[in-house]
């Protein structure tokens, strides 16, 4: 079932575009990723989704109500966390909570419900000026998944939690697309983060969506690793096909797991001493890189 | 929804340590308030404390000023003024004897004393020093009714002899006045000391005098005379009534002034919490966690403006109840039977209310002005998200109104009726009475009033609904 529809949004600020014509649909038990680096756009793009800023043009429709024209029918379908978890420094984490759900018909034992999922039990009646930001962040995703929202969407929600809370949150929210066939959006500014739990990612760049694909696409790009290796010579034209020189000593090329075995079996053989192989971790530049190439060659 | 909404953001505001610093001020300066009108007052309402001449001094002067003096006359003048001074001393501050001694003793003191040897001289001054000292005033007014009557009769034949002399009929004329005034002193037993009877009938005769030579040209002259009426009307009903409406150290004066004492208090109350409400949200982002949930702006926005009138009522309440305890503690309750007077322009009559109904009508006459700036403040707020700036211009506005009003008054900038803060003055129409401001009235406030709030009311409305919520 359809549950998000973005039609060609923009959002210009002045002269200043700040995301250029976005377009994607959302079905439920889907997670989607938005991947992009700081100032890309994501942000921007969940507060239209929220109705938190107005759209310079397009249309966002969630459950076929437009977030503008029909926001509280719109609106009550979702829970979102934008930017921050911003929660009443003030209050407790129980009494934000509360406050939160007194907009829907909700009940104590729910808001205990969701506060041991995120395993906040022991502190939720501190002041939320002594949380931690994984202990908001947990909070936050708290409060936005009390009212069962049929979309959830997560702006960095990774952001300040430990290894620990990043595994529990991607089973919840696993969980949350599987069994109660949520939608899901989280933003990210590193891939790897959600690589492994995403079934579709939106990659944004400047505010240009640069990809909309599916898990298994990326993956393909993504795929033929950089490998860099330390050799004696790097005058290798007769051997190897593509590479980069990086110094006297240094070379990177692209290539698979299976295929590199081969390659430096290849070198081997033609008395060129290999002194390191080391596999270089992609950064989201790399990826981009990837991406863009990968969109040209289709 | 809408009083969820306000539970929610009362809520927020009990959890503020702000608020209570500014309540605990405020209920400390309730505190400090009564308490010294409780020590500095006497019973009759009279300030224990006032400037008092220093009688010790003046004796010195005059001392220094005999050993100078060589004729026996001015020295005889001299010693007489000191020996009325000792005397006065004698008297307390208040009392009649202390205000009129030198009137009543002076002729008898002087002959006395420029007459040594002469018996009868000292022996009319020990009988009147005796009336004197026995508080027997009514012998003291009687002589001076007597004197007065003796005045009137010359002059009226002296009127008789000359022929239309216009400076004798005047004086006939005061002379008459006074005359009634004492023969209303010996009858009512009116003296002239510093009690509330005496006050009243001073501030009576001087306002039927003022009114007599008062002119009613122009609007201010007009205003004038109406507040003259009214100072005439209110002492002549207490004259006639016999009670002390006006003391100022009673449960009634002090819960009757809340309005005014503590303005300063509700308006910061009121733009602290409106700042607090609208900025801080913006400014901590905590406005998204409130504009996601399904709510539209609109009802968001109103339960804020209610949520700030809530407390400002729940702030004007917390005072009012204060101060009755400390009333009643300090004060006792009974005053609460005698009601307070007002004077109705209108009517041309005194009216006497309860404290609560009269408190009630000034509250009301208050909430306009409230209901302005608490409105400019969320406006202000949203437009700018800065506390400082939403809370300051308001106050700004809310202080020197009073002055600007004044300003118009006296270079006659008769357009600044317009003004918006000159339109929120709806206690200056309390009791059909008029604003200083030749043009200024109830019915243009209340149509130019209503016109800003809409206005204003519906550009906050809009603002709101239509301003994006900035990266923090
Ligand atoms: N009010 C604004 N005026 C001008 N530019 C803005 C405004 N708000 C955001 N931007 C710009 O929009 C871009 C996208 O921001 P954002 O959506 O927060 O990125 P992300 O969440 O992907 O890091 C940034 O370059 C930012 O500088
Ligand atoms: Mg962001």
């Amino acid at each position: 079932m359809l549950v998000l529809e973005c039609r060609n949004v923009f959002k210009k600020i002045g002269h200043h575009v700040i995301v250029s014509d976005l377009s994607f649909s959302l079905n439920e038990g889907d997670i989607l990723g938005f991947i992009g680096p700081n100032g890309a756009g994501k942000t921007t793009s969940i507060k239209m989704m929220v109705g938190l800023q107005s759209l310079s043009g397009g249309s966002i429709k969630i459950f076929g109500y437009d977030i503008r024209k029909d926001f509280t029918k719109a609106i009550r379908q979702v829970g979102a966390i934008v930017e921050n978890p911003d929660m009443y420094m003030y209050l407790t984490g129980y009494e934000n909570l509360k406050i939160a759900a007194s907009f829907y018909q909700i009940d104590a034992s729910r808001i205990d419900e969701v506060v041991r999922m995120v395993g906040l039990e022991g502190r939720i009646h501190e002041k939320v000026k002594n949380y931690s930001l994984g202990m908001r962040q947990r909070l936050g995703i708290a409060a936005s998944i009390l009212h069962h929202p049929k979309l959830l969407i997560l702006d960095e929600p990774l952001n300040g939690l430990d290894p620990e809370g990043i595994r529990e949150l991607k089973d919840i929210l696993l969980r949350l697309a599987h069994e109660d066939k949520m939608a899901i959006i989280v933003s990210s500014h590193i891939l790897s983060e959600l690589e492994s739990f995403c079934n579709r990612v939106c990659i944004f760049s400047r505010g240009h969506v640069l990809k909309n694909a599916t898990i298994e696409e990326i993956k393909k790009i993504t795929e033929k690793e950089v490998y860099q290796l330390e050799v004696s010579s790097t005058k290798l034209d007769s051997i190897l096909s593509s590479y980069l020189v990086i110094d006297e000593a240094h070379i990177e090329l692209s290539s698979t797991k299976e295929n590199i075995v081969n390659i430096l079996k290849a070198l081997l053989l033609n008395d060129v001493l290999v002194y390191e192989v080391k596999k270089k971790v992609l950064g989201l530049e790399d990826v981009f890189l990837k991406v863009m190439e990968a969109s040209h060659d289709f | 929804m809408i009083f969820r909404l306000m539970k929610i953001e009362v809520k927020k505001v009990f959890k503020r340590k702000s608020i209570y610093v500014i309540w605990g001020l405020m209920l400390l300066f309730c505190f400090v308030n009564s308490f010294l009108y409780f020590r500095d007052y006497d019973d009759e309402g009279r300030y224990l404390y006032s400037k008092e001449e220093d009688i010790n001094e003046e004796i010195k002067a005059l001392e220094e000023e005999k050993e100078k003096v060589q004729n026996t006359n001015a020295t005889t003048i001299i010693k007489t003024k000191i020996e009325l001074l000792k005397l006065k001393k004698k008297f307390s501050k208040d009392s009649w004897q202390y205000a009129k001694i030198n009137d009543y003793l002076y002729d008898a003191v002087y002959e006395k004393n420029i007459r040594s040897e002469d018996n009868a001289a000292l022996e009319r001054y020990q009988k009147l020093l005796v009336k004197f000292k026995n508080n027997d005033y009514l012998y003291f007014l009687k002589q001076d009714r007597d004197n007065i009557t003796n005045q009137i009769k010359e002059i009226k034949k002296e009127i008789l002899a000359s022929d239309e002399d216009l400076f004798l009929e005047r004086e006939l004329k005061q002379k008459e006045e006074t005359l009634k005034v004492l023969n209303f002193r010996i009858k009512n037993h009116i003296r002239e000391d510093t009690g509330y009877l005496n006050q009243a009938l001073v501030c009576y005769v001087q306002a039927r005098e003022e009114m007599q030579e008062g002119k009613k040209n122009t609007y201010q002259e007009r205003i004038h005379y109406q507040e003259l009426k009214k100072e005439k009307k209110i002492n002549e009903f207490i004259l006639k009534s016999r009670v002390n409406y006006q003391k100022e150290n009673t449960v009634n004066a002090l819960i009757f002034g809340i309005m005014n004492d503590y303005e300063f208090f509700f308006v910061v109350i009121l733009l602290m919490v409106s700042a607090m409400m609208i900025c801080d949200e913006y400014q901590t982002g905590t406005f998204k966690f409130l504009l996601i949930k399904p709510v539209s702006r609109f009802i968001i926005i109103l339960s804020k403006y209610f949520t700030s009138l809530l407390i400002l009522g729940f702030s004007v309440l917390l005072v009012f109840c204060f101060q009755f305890i400390l009333g009643g503690i300090f004060f006792g309750l009974d005053s609460l039977n005698l009601g307070v007077i007002v004077y109705d322009y209108g009517l041309d009559k005194v009216l006497v209310l309860h404290v609560f109904l009269a408190f009630f009508y000034s509250f009301l006459a208050k909430l306009p002005f409230y209901l302005m700036i608490g409105l400019i403040c969320l406006l202000l707020g949203v437009l700018t998200t800065s506390t400082v700036t939403s809370m300051m211009i308001p106050l700004m506005l809310a202080i020197f109104s009073p002055f600007m009003l004044d300003v118009a008054v006296s270079h006659q900038l008769y357009w600044m009726k317009y003004l918006p803060n000159f339109t929120w003055r709806f206690s200056d129409y309390l009791f059909a009475s008029s604003s200083k401001l030749e043009g200024l009235g109830f019915q243009f406030s209340c149509i130019w009033y209503s016109i800003y709030f809409v206005i204003l009311f519906f550009f906050l409305v809009k603002l709101f609904q239509r301003r994006d919520i900035q990266n923090v």
